[in-house]
């Protein structure tokens, strides 16, 4: 394909990064064109974090060229790269949250005007507010919130004030690194809008994801990198998912979700009428052995909520939970335990891994009993068999057990926190978006000890924004909304269409 | 970088080695400095000055490991030193005014950990509080006459008596470092309170009670700190109203130079043995070589940050390798 010289706005060749030990970068070389949404996909650790580092001035580049409409520049800083028009969207919401729309999206570059001649200067609020609200009403109409602290503004808000924050400098590239992860489904529809939006006004966006579905709705083109390099660019035209996945993990992986037929049991977890005030209403549902039942629904819909409600982590206000046949009185995680249930939380890092901890200490630490000998003395070398018989059993990557999580990626992260609860001999394992934020390796891994545990009659239940991931391995799905589950699907009865429809309230 | 240098960097970053180092840098420069400091009777002075210190400084320990800090530990020393003389000075028998001195230190602790857990106050401001709380009860207690004469021979001994040629501060704190080595490393409890420092949602998630570990630690430290008390009043044989003042600072300096980390989920009994010998040595070495007290701080100040700064290089120079 020729480009015309004037189309491409940015322009790297060569671009190299070393770190001891490891090649980040390695000869990368990409345009991005003017106006045009440019996807960049691949497995974590295939070095797109690196490259947009390096775009927004963060890292500097070992080797290689950057070019700005045709003209060669270093980026030092990330002063400089807003200075050429480049501005990044973190994964990591990056507004502070005690300060107002208005405050974040002018920090660290306040208007000012003289007040008492040239001496005494202030903050020109007047002019930072009307430039903020100018920018705020292309995406919403209403300016109220603009005042606000950005804390108290939901997902999306937060994102588009930093899409305004980035459009205040005048910037010709976005850069947006996962943007739709704290979004919910309808939310991310109307950011896809927003961004549609200022690729007509000219600007260009290079969009980070691991939700490849997503890029299909957007992307012009698709860059796929691989253990730091690039793999190809491809027109959205010219492939599918298959394609994609194959091409970032260097082999043929079709239909990720394979599901295996278990017999069914008896009923191992049943939870009636559980009713937290103003979150939870009327929740009745049950789980038997050897089945994975999901909970869809929105953000915000109860989902999270549910299932910490049940382990005893949130309290209740009623609510009976019966194992194997026995009414469990759980008023604590640690009461979860004892009953047999574990919940694998939501967002890592905040809930789920001990990060200063080392592999053995995380898969102990619920069941410690179980390595304690007389007069509480910890079995160290129990512990590290134990440890060691997982990480070989769950294919964790780690040079040895004493390796502190911190130092592990989050699909072994993610093993770890299972081993942990496997360790607990559970009977219903609580899975809350199992395979956020690993990569596509490691969720196929996931879902097979996930296949696994439930063949060796455990019984699963799971919460999952993914659709996809949620219909391919559960055998029943209910759908929440606002708080209540609403409806209650059979493998073979759901769709996209109908899950999506209840839990957007639809069939009110 | 080669496996060997790795290998040692990554030893470095598990256990304070580089605390050690800096001690081995003390310790080599002042016997070279000064001809009276290599001698038996120095180093066991020296020893017996860091005892007190060292003490406070394994409970305020166990507080940073879980992320919270015990500002109390200076004023509850004071406090309960204090109520021990007194109520020997009153005709109680030794042991007994001991343990209710012990009891006392353990009490606040909990207290302090009531509050902190219960009413949700920052353990900052629940314990800066109770500093000001404990040391205004010394000073209830010392407002009529002073507490002195109340050490019996057998009391001043705890602190000023020898077993074989080793003052008996040292063989104490050599107990308690035993103690606190086994409760750290090698039970539940120890596990529990890094886990709590590390990732305090994730250790509720895991079955752990995070409130009773909390309240647990800070008992630890009120009964640690009130050991460091009873000693003290003992060496010092009367107890003035302003015993203890600022080791509340001294304890985490120790802590910290000892590589426990300020935010939780890292710590080391052996590292704080050694930050508090460090700061005796400090002060002995200037006594030595005649440099007035005051660099003291400065010093410490910078050895604080030498410590702490080649903690950071090394650990992320690990992440990187």
């Amino acid at each position: 394909m020729t480009v015309e010289e004037d189309q491409v706005l940015l322009s790297l060749s060569g671009i190299t990064k070393r770190f001891p030990g490891v090649l980040a970068l390695e000869n990368v070389s990409l345009d991005v064109r003017k106006g045009e949404v440019l996807a960049l996909v691949g497995e974590n650790g295939a070095g797109k974090s690196t490259l947009i580092k390096i775009l927004s001035g963060l890292y500097s580049k070992d080797s290689g060229e950057i070019r700005v409409r045709g003209k060669a520049v270093d980026i030092n800083g990330t002063k400089e790269a807003q200075a050429l028009g480049i501005s990044t969207i973190f994964q990591e919401p990056s507004l502070a949250p005690h300060l107002s729309a208005v405050q974040n999206v002018y920090l660290g570059r306040e208007l000012v005007k003289s007040v008492v001649g040239k001496a005494v200067r202030a903050m020109n609020e007047k002019e930072m507010y009307l430039e903020t609200a100018r920018l705020y009403q292309k995406f919403f109409p209403s300016v109220e919130d603009l005042h606000r602290p950005v804390g108290e503004l939901d997902a999306l808000k937060n994102r588009v004030i930093e899409i305004v924050k980035a459009l205040s400098v005048d910037c010709s590239v976005v850069i947006m690194d996962e943007p739709t992860a704290a979004l919910a489904e309808h939310e991310r529809e109307v950011l896809f809008d927003f961004i549609r939006l200022l690729k007509a006004q000219g600007v260009s966006i290079i969009y980070v994801s691991h939700h490849l579905r997503e890029l299909f709705l957007l992307a012009d083109r698709i860059t796929v990198m691989r253990d730091g390099k690039n793999v190809a660019t491809v027109n959205k035209e010219d492939t599918n998912i298959d394609h994609l996945v194959s091409m970032m993990v260097g082999r043929e992986i079709s239909n990720h979700i394979v599901k295996e037929k278990v017999p069914l049991g008896k009923v191992v977890l049943e939870v009636s009428d559980l009713n937290r005030r103003g979150v939870l209403k009327d929740i009745n549902f049950h789980v038997k052995q050897g089945e994975i039942v999901g909970i869809a629904g929105l953000a915000g819909s109860g989902r999270t909520e549910t299932v910490r409600a049940v382990v005893g982590a949130d309290p209740i206000h009623s609510g009976k939970v019966v194992v194997d046949g026995r009414p469990r009185r759980i008023r604590s995680p640690r009461d979860a335990i004892q009953a047999g249930i574990g919940l694998l939380p939501e967002n890592r890092k905040l809930h789920g891994a001990l990060i200063e901890l080392t592999v053995s200490q995380n898969i102990t630490v619920a069941s410690i009993k179980r390595i304690l000998g007389q007069r509480f003395v910890l079995k160290k070398r129990k512990e590290t068999l134990i440890a060691e018989d997982y990480v070989k059993r769950l294919g964790i990557k780690t040079p040895h057990v004493n390796q502190k999580v911190r130092f592990l990626s989050g699909g072994n992260q993610q093993k770890v926190i299972l081993a942990k609860w496997l360790f607990t001999q559970p009977k219903v394992l609580i899975f809350d978006e199992p395979t956020q934020g690993i990569d596509v390796g490691a969720k196929v891994e996931v879902y097979n000890l996930i296949a696994e545990f439930v063949r060796d009659g455990g019984a699963v239940l799971m919460v999952s924004s993914e659709l996809p991931e949620l219909m391919g391995l559960s055998d029943r799905i209910y759908v929440m909304h606002k708080g209540r589950f609403v409806c209650e699907f059979s493998r073979e009865e759901a769709t996209e269409e109908n899950i999506m429809m209840y839990a957007s309230g639809g069939h009110e | 970088m080669n496996t060997h240098t790795r290998k040692l960097i990554k030893l470095n970053a598990r256990e304070g080695l580089g605390v050690s180092i800096i001690l081995v840098i003390l310790f080599v420069f002042l016997s070279v400095s000064s001809e009276y400091f290599l001698t038996v009777e120095n180093i066991t002075n020296l020893l017996m000055h860091s005892v007190f210190v060292m003490l406070v400084a394994f409970g305020v320990m166990f507080v940073l490991s879980t992320g919270g800090i015990d500002l109390s530990v200076g004023s509850v020393l004071g406090l309960c030193g204090g109520v021990t003389g007194w109520l020997m000075m009153n005709g109680t028998n030794m042991w007994l005014a001991i343990l209710a001195g012990l009891l006392l230190g353990t009490l606040i602790g909990a207290f302090n950990g009531m509050i902190i857990t219960r009413l949700r106050i920052s353990p900052f401001l629940a314990t800066f509080a109770m500093l000001y709380i404990a040391r205004g009860l010394l000073l209830l207690f010392t407002i009529n006459e002073p507490i002195r004469n109340f050490a019996t021979p057998e009391f001043a001994f705890l602190a000023q008596g020898y077993w074989l040629g080793i003052p008996m501060p040292v063989w104490i704190a050599l107990a308690v470092f035993l103690i606190c080595y086994f409760l750290f490393n090698s039970t539940s409890f120890g596990r529990f309170v890094v886990a709590v420092g590390s990732n305090q949602e994730a250790a509720h998630l895991s079955g752990i009670s995070t409130n009773s570990i909390k309240i647990r630690v800070y008992a630890l430290s009120g009964l640690l700190a009130a050991s460091a008390g009873i000693l003290l009043s003992s060496r010092l044989t009367a107890v003035q109203p302003l015993m203890g003042t600022s080791y509340e600072l001294d304890a985490i300096a120790a802590a910290v130079i000892g590589g426990t980390s300020m935010f939780g989920g890292k710590g080391s009994v052996t590292g704080v043995a050694i930050g508090a010998i460090i700061l005796a040595l400090i002060s002995n070495g200037l006594d030595l070589l005649a440099v007035n007290q005051f660099y003291r701080l400065i010093i410490t100040g910078l050895i604080i940050i030498i410590a702490v700064g080649v903690e950071r290089y090394t650990s992320t120079r690990a992440k990187t390798a």
